[in-house]
């Protein structure tokens, strides 16, 4: 089941990227709102095993780009 | 002995006692100071020392950058890495972002940052080098067209070398631009097949149906990832990117 991803996974590294710049591409189709919400088309997706891990991180880093200013980790 | 005596030698051992008490009193206070201000000096060369014996709360201000915070998966941050951070935010050497795993339950100093990884997934390092064709004799292009019957003007191959199994290969639809050529656009993306090692082949088309040894999600979440990462990277081969 997870070849695929396993795969693409592998590919996205190769180009030298981080999470955080896929996030950024990504972000239009998953985020998390103002409630703490993931929202976007991915985002029904979420409980689904690996796919869900994979969506739910890269919101989370977009969602921690998003912030202007400093980052704040309290 | 008489009273007079007795009491004198009374008297004699109270003031003893006191005495020997007080000495052993001020040593003990000698001591505990001493001790105090060893600790005090051997904190005061080591940060994270002093910052776990105070045992207080701390917000952590990140340096702010420009791009997303980086983050690693399989790696470990540390609060001495936190505070490296904080302590080197205003020196314009440090032009590199902090790299932090999930850190949202950094609660107090003495608690350790939670480690982002992904269960299933390898750490995301670069194994090899992307490369990309559109030559009808690319082993993954003619893989394809002969397994799915499709014509290779469709395809467009994306594979990693080492071949470590990571080969795609991206067939688009009919449509065509104004000289008559093959529209390769996220809008066009008609299917994407996965050729593992062993040259087996799987389908993806980012829709509940049309899969082929993919479950849906993957299928959806490999569409997005290849539409919008992965094409934008080759704009000489795909249009409406980036």
């Amino acid at each position: 089941m997870g070849d695929m991803l396993v795969s693409i996974w592998s590919i996205l590294a190769n180009f030298g990227m981080d999470t955080g710049d896929i996030a950024n591409k990504i972000g239009s189709i998953i985020a998390v709102d103002e409630k703490g919400d993931y929202t976007g088309t991915l985002a029904p997706l979420a409980e689904v095993p690996l796919v869900g891990s994979i969506i739910l991180l890269f919101a989370d880093i977009g969602n921690s780009a998003g912030q202007s200013g400093p980052t704040t980790i309290a | 002995m008489d009273k007079k005596n007795k009491n004198k030698l009374d008297s004699q051992s109270k003031h003893l006692i006191i005495g020997v008490f007080a000495v052993l009193v001020l040593l003990t206070f000698s001591a505990v100071m001493l001790i105090a201000a060893f600790s005090f000096s051997e904190a005061s060369k080591n940060p994270d020392m002093s910052v776990v014996d105070t045992q207080q709360d701390v917000s952590y201000q990140v340096q702010a950058s420009t791009t997303a915070p980086s983050y690693t998966v399989g790696d470990t941050v540390t609060h001495s890495t936190l505070n490296n951070a904080v302590t080197n935010n205003n020196d314009s050497d440090n032009t590199e972002a902090p790299h932090i795993e999930k850190n949202d339950s950094a609660e107090s100093t003495t608690q350790k940052v939670e480690t982002i990884s992904v269960e299933g997934l390898e750490e995301f390092t670069k194994t090899g080098d992307n490369y990309i064709s559109d030559s009808p004799d690319n082993e993954f292009i003619e893989l394809v067209v002969a397994e799915k019957g499709v014509d290779a003007e469709y395809l467009v191959a994306i594979y990693a070398v080492a071949d470590l199994g990571n080969n795609f290969v991206l067939e688009f639809d009919d449509k065509r631009d104004e000289s008559g050529k093959v529209i390769r656009s996220p809008k066009t993306l008609k299917r994407i097949y996965h050729i593992n090692k062993e040259k087996q082949i799987t389908t993806a088309t980012g829709k509940p149906t049309g899969n082929d040894g993919v479950d849906y999600g993957t299928s959806i979440m490999t569409y997005y990832l290849v539409t919008e990462v992965v094409m934008p990277e080759y704009p000489d081969y795909f249009t409406e990117v980036g």
